[in-house]
């Protein structure tokens, strides 16, 4: 499926009002290109669902923030047991 | 439906109010999308506001795969009692004094209570007592500056919970003679 054939089959329309649509600057245009991949909206169409977006469907910005933090302590402990090969 | 939510994503899409009824009816995709709850609201509010949307943009940079690994990671490290036993036993190593360890484990082994406050822990080694120990009242400074400085509320708490597996980390102290 090309891009615009996904988008068409997202709203039901034909492919040329996606165009039109796109013209005319509606946000829902930008929403879609901006945050999701065709892969994304093509899983969506075939199974009801995007997979990533299950993952944090009812987590809040701050939650999410606190648990992609970067992998800072994964990183600690790696080191921990690396000094504690050293020291023991 | 709240009215609120679909006035939104009739100007997201640039509909009326009618259309997107009948689009419901009709069961087209992008009604199902947004009727699927990835987005609230104030989330899709903030996009026609702003031309952003913060929980977006946290997680766009990542695959699936990378963000569930970031997810579980992360949620296994905030609830892993043993990551945080290793956390603490890398303050044992790093701290490393011989002698106030051993008070330590000296209290601990004598100690009935399973639950014991940072406080509780330091009036213990206050007051702990040994004719083999020199120099008794500085090296109980340095146990309580460990117990007081370095270790952090929870910590304690984790300390007196797993005691034996800990101290079992320094099996070498256990043969050290002072006197």
């Amino acid at each position: 499926m090309t891009f615009k054939e996904t988008m068409a089959k997202l709203f039901s329309t034909a492919e040329g009002t996606y165009y039109k649509w796109k013209k005319e600057n509606r946000p829902i245009i930008n929403l879609l290109a901006k945050y999701f991949t065709k892969e994304e909206l093509e899983e969506f169409l075939t199974t009801g669902e995007i997979s990533k977006q299950e993952l944090t469907k009812n987590l809040s910005v701050n939650e999410i923030q606190e648990l992609i933090k970067d992998g800072h302590n994964k990183k600690i402990l790696e080191q921990i047991e690396e000094l504690k090969k050293k020291l023991v | 439906m709240e009215i609120g939510f679909k006035k939104i994503v009739c100007n997201l899409l640039g509909i009326t109010a009618r259309s997107y009824s009948n689009w419901a009816k009709e069961l087209r995709p992008i009604i199902t999308f947004f009727e699927k709850g990835y987005l609230n609201k104030n989330e899709l509010k903030e996009f026609l506001d702003t031309g952003k949307i913060k929980k977006l943009d946290l997680i766009k940079k990542y695959s699936f795969e990378e963000l569930q690994e970031k997810l579980t990671n992360q949620q296994n490290i905030v609830n892993n009692e043993e990551l945080m036993i290793k956390n603490l036993i890398f303050k044992f190593l790093i701290f490393n004094k011989e002698a106030p360890l051993l008070i330590l484990r000296n209290i601990l082994k004598e100690l009935k209570q399973t639950i014991l406050e940072k406080n509780d822990l330091i009036g213990l080694i206050r007051n702990y007592q040994s004719n083999l120990i020199k120099n008794l009242i500085k090296i109980k400074k340095n146990t309580i500056f460990f117990i007081d400085k370095l270790l952090t509320d929870e910590e304690v708490k984790l300390l007196i919970k797993y005691k034996n597996e800990i101290l079992l980390s320094f099996a070498n102290i256990e043969d050290i003679e002072i006197n």
